[in-house]
């Protein structure tokens, strides 16, 4: 099945960096997210927290 | 003259019990925080109007240099009777183009940025949350 978030399905419960709707940075946690982008010195990539797939979230 | 910005709800992965993947979305937004002169790296917040206040992870202020356990400490309660530690701090948030001053708690144990009533909704004139068309509307 496609979805329009099927590029985030190799990243469950992963922080990832997204430029343009693809990853391009990912890690455990928003610290190593950052050092990647240091390293390709991406300012602009937006980092998000991939929720688990098998739950709804209530915070 | 109002000043309305909107964002588009962010599809994101539910794998339902037998298994199909669909797309779920939530009112996340991009933002950024600024501190000391600082700009920080954007990131996805939660629009969420079950939260009193603002709740962030702490490693969003950490990179900016903010020295977390200099806040004033409090716990926050949410669903399960789960209580977490955070500290406040009077911080720049970024939407879009527009900055505001307010104060975030930040948490350790926190993961998804949440945007909440005090700090956030209470910055707005209204927010419109349009479920059929996915879209959240904020007028200034």
């Amino acid at each position: 099945m496609t979805t329009k978030s099927s590029h985030l399905l190799d990243y469950e419960n992963k922080w990832v960096a997204l430029s343009k709707d693809k990853v391009i940075a990912s890690g455990k946690t928003i610290q190593q997210v950052q050092k990647k982008l240091e390293k390709i010195k991406d300012k602009s990539a937006i980092l998000l927290k991939v929720l688990p797939f098998n739950a709804t979230y209530s915070p | 003259m109002a000043t309305n910005f909107s964002f588009n709800y962010l599809p994101q992965p539910y794998k339902d019990p037998k298994g199909n993947i669909y797309d779920i979305y939530r009112p996340l937004i991009p933002a950024r925080l600024s501190y000391n002169h600082k700009i920080g790296q954007p990131f996805y917040a939660l629009v969420d109007s079950g939260s009193d206040k603002n709740l962030f992870p702490a490693a969003l202020a950490i990179m900016l240099g903010v020295n977390i356990k200099k806040g004033a400490s409090k716990n926050i309660t949410g669903i399960g009777n789960a209580t977490l530690i955070a500290y406040t701090h009077s911080i720049t948030l970024y939407i879009g183009t527009k900055s505001f001053k307010t104060e975030i708690d930040f948490s350790y144990d926190q993961q998804t940025p949440l945007l909440g009533r005090n700090g956030f909704f209470s910055l707005f004139r209204e927010i419109k949350f349009s479920e059929k068309v996915k879209l959240v509307e904020f007028i200034i």
